[in-house]
């Protein structure tokens, strides 16, 4: 693929932002995208190149978290081990904290292919590739993005209003 | 809108398979939201807008959930990289004491960049002078008490509310005022001798622990309400000059003794303070001050530290770089940093802090480069805890003139109170 020069200025950054998204961690989601990038100069044509770029992206994120949840199964015990040995303080009251981690929890609520949709949609891919990279119809992405706005916003309203409770009652 | 208009765009859907008797689904209006439909459906939809409130009700809804949730991922962007947060304990921090100690002397061994060291330096002593400033100051006040009411007669005059008083409804600064607080503040030594006995008798921790200068004209202030005029135009030009020009104009001890300054606090700041303050319990003791945390968040394009000091068993430092640049960085707090801390702990009459001071971005907003909001937190919550996050790029003073600022826009209320009682 002698492109690639122009996929990377092209695709990069909204790759690296959608995967940001997606995983939560900016050193994983840039992992990602070289990756991604790396098989696309591999690749002897590509159509459809941002809906390839994405789908590509999106499968990597999905090998590496199988790859990696026998891991997090032992991190989880010791991370354990660690909230028993030591009182973790209570640390943020930023509210841009606060908002980040009901987003992440609201995101992370949402059905795989939702919150895939979804986020392929805010990073400009339009009807057609979006069907494209998750293998779906085109005719079911409308349905599939108006199911995913809605619940992401109920999910995140009910953190709000749930943090609220907690502070109004400790107040 | 008719039926007929409904099932005529219901048709669309039915053609793909879906309910053709319905009305439009929540997708369709999503794509046609996202300019996905045909221009002939997507004219039906602009007629239905027009035509039918039930229709345009959902989709002003849609349009809501789409904005919902575009705002909704944007604040997932806030995402740091490179963050290796590493803990030691108190005690092990004490047994290398001598190990830090002559590191502070002979000098510190080189860990991660020049660049890096030279962040957690201003990072370091910068947090240190802000928890001295808020803490010194509450130290003063506290010690004021009982207040002569006319000894506050002036302040109180200006201001009948509990919201901080503006810049401008301070008397003027006159250029005596100013030229006699930067000598102060560069001669240190010559500054404490101006300063009353009693004043002197008030700062508890040990000159050689804090930076003197700055602490002797904090008490010099807190002592003096004659110099509040005079420091508040000094402050208020530094809000008020562009935060390059500040940076050149004065030397930095110059600034951080002019964050010392009060009044720059927006009014709107002063009401927040007002709602949320409330006095601690008299039972707390020393001991309650449990935890300090301090947070210095840098952005955009510089180190962003995140720096937490604690003393009851948990010390950390997390040095954060931002898309690259230096590299992580773990650390034990420093014995000169956990000197100070413990000399700010014996300084400080926990009686006098403050429940909670807070500022938002609003308060910010207004100063230059500041990207950041900035928030100063006392809270009781069982445990004593501190949580100041400032903005710490290459303006970083703005910040300190903030946390100045927002103690004394308290100190000012337990005056203002005192004086009512």
């Amino acid at each position: 693929m002698e492109d690639v020069d122009r996929l990377f200025r092209l695709y990069h950054q909204p790759l690296v932002r959608y995967l940001t998204r997606r995983l939560g961690d900016r050193d994983w989601a840039e992992e990602i995208a070289q990756e991604t990038f790396l098989r696309a100069l591999r690749q002897e044509s590509i159509t459809s190149e941002r809906s390839w770029l994405f789908a590509v992206a999106t499968n990597l994120v999905r090998d590496d978290a199988r790859r990696a949840q026998r891991q997090r199964g032992r991190l989880a015990l010791l991370a354990a081990e660690e909230r028993d040995r030591v009182v973790e303080p209570d640390i943020t009251s930023m509210e841009r904290d606060e908002e980040r981690a009901f987003a992440r929890k609201a995101v992370d609520a949402l059905a795989e292919r939702d919150r895939l949709a979804l986020l392929m949609r805010e990073e400009g891919l339009d009807y057609d590739e979006i069907a494209a990279a998750l293998d779906i119809t085109r005719s079911s992405v409308g349905t599939t993005l108006s199911r995913a706005r809605r619940r992401l916003a109920e999910h995140y309203e009910a953190l709000q209003r749930s943090a609220e409770g907690r502070d109004h009652v400790a107040g | 809108m008719s039926q007929d208009d409904l099932n005529n765009v219901g048709g669309e859907v039915g053609a793909r398979g879906e309910a053709a008797s319905a009305a439009p689904d929540d997708g369709m209006i999503h794509e046609w939201l996202d300019g996905e439909l045909d221009a002939a459906t997507s004219a039906r939809f602009d007629a239905l807008v027009q035509s039918s409130p039930v229709f345009a009700a959902r989709v002003a809804e849609a349009r809501g959930l789409v904005a919902a949730s575009s705002r909704i991922l944007m604040s997932l962007d806030r995402v740091p990289a490179g963050v290796l947060p590493a803990s030691g304990s108190v005690s092990s921090a004490l047994r290398s004491d001598v190990t830090d100690i002559s590191h502070a002397v002979l000098g510190s061994p080189a860990r991660g960049s020049r660049a890096a060291t030279r962040g957690r330096r201003w990072a370091r002593w910068g947090s240190i002078a802000a928890m001295l400033m808020v803490g010194v100051t509450s130290v003063l006040i506290a010690r004021r008490k009982p207040v002569s009411p006319s000894a506050i007669a002036p302040m109180a005059a200006k201001s009948d509310t509990l919201s901080v008083p503006a810049a401008a409804e301070m008397a003027p600064a006159t250029t005596a005022d100013r030229e006699a607080l930067r000598s102060d503040m560069q001669s240190g030594s010559a500054g404490a001798a101006k300063t009353s006995p009693a004043a002197s008798a008030r700062v508890v921790p040990s000159p050689d622990l804090l930076p003197s200068p700055v602490s002797r004209t904090a008490e010099r202030v807190a002592a003096d309400p004659a110099l509040r005029p005079g420091l508040s135009a000094v402050a208020t030009d530094s809000a008020q000059r562009p935060p390059g020009a500040a940076i050149a104009a004065a030397p930095m001890l110059a600034r951080r003794g002019a964050a010392l300054g009060f009044s720059a606090t927006s009014d709107a700041a002063g009401t927040d303070a007002a709602r949320e303050f409330t006095p601690l319990q008299s039972d707390i003791t020393r001991s309650d001050l449990a935890l300090a945390v301090q947070r210095v968040v840098c952005r955009p394009n510089c180190e962003q530290t995140r720096l937490e000091f604690a003393s009851d068993g948990r010390v950390r430092r997390w040095v954060q770089t931002i898309g690259g640049g230096a590299p992580p960085d773990t650390g034990r707090v420093t014995a000169p940093e956990l000197r100070t801390l413990r000399a700010l702990v014996d300084s400080l009459d926990l009686v006098s802090l403050p429940a909670m001071v807070r500022l938002d971005g609003r308060n910010c907003s207004t100063v230059g480069s500041l990207r950041e909001s900035m928030r100063v937190e006392f809270r009781h919550e069982g445990a004593m805890r501190i949580v100041m996050g400032l903005p710490w790029c290459s303006d970083g003073t703005h910040a300190l003139d903030r946390v100045a600022n927002a103690a004394h826009a308290l100190a000012a209320q337990q005056l203002r109170a005192a004086s009512r009682r």
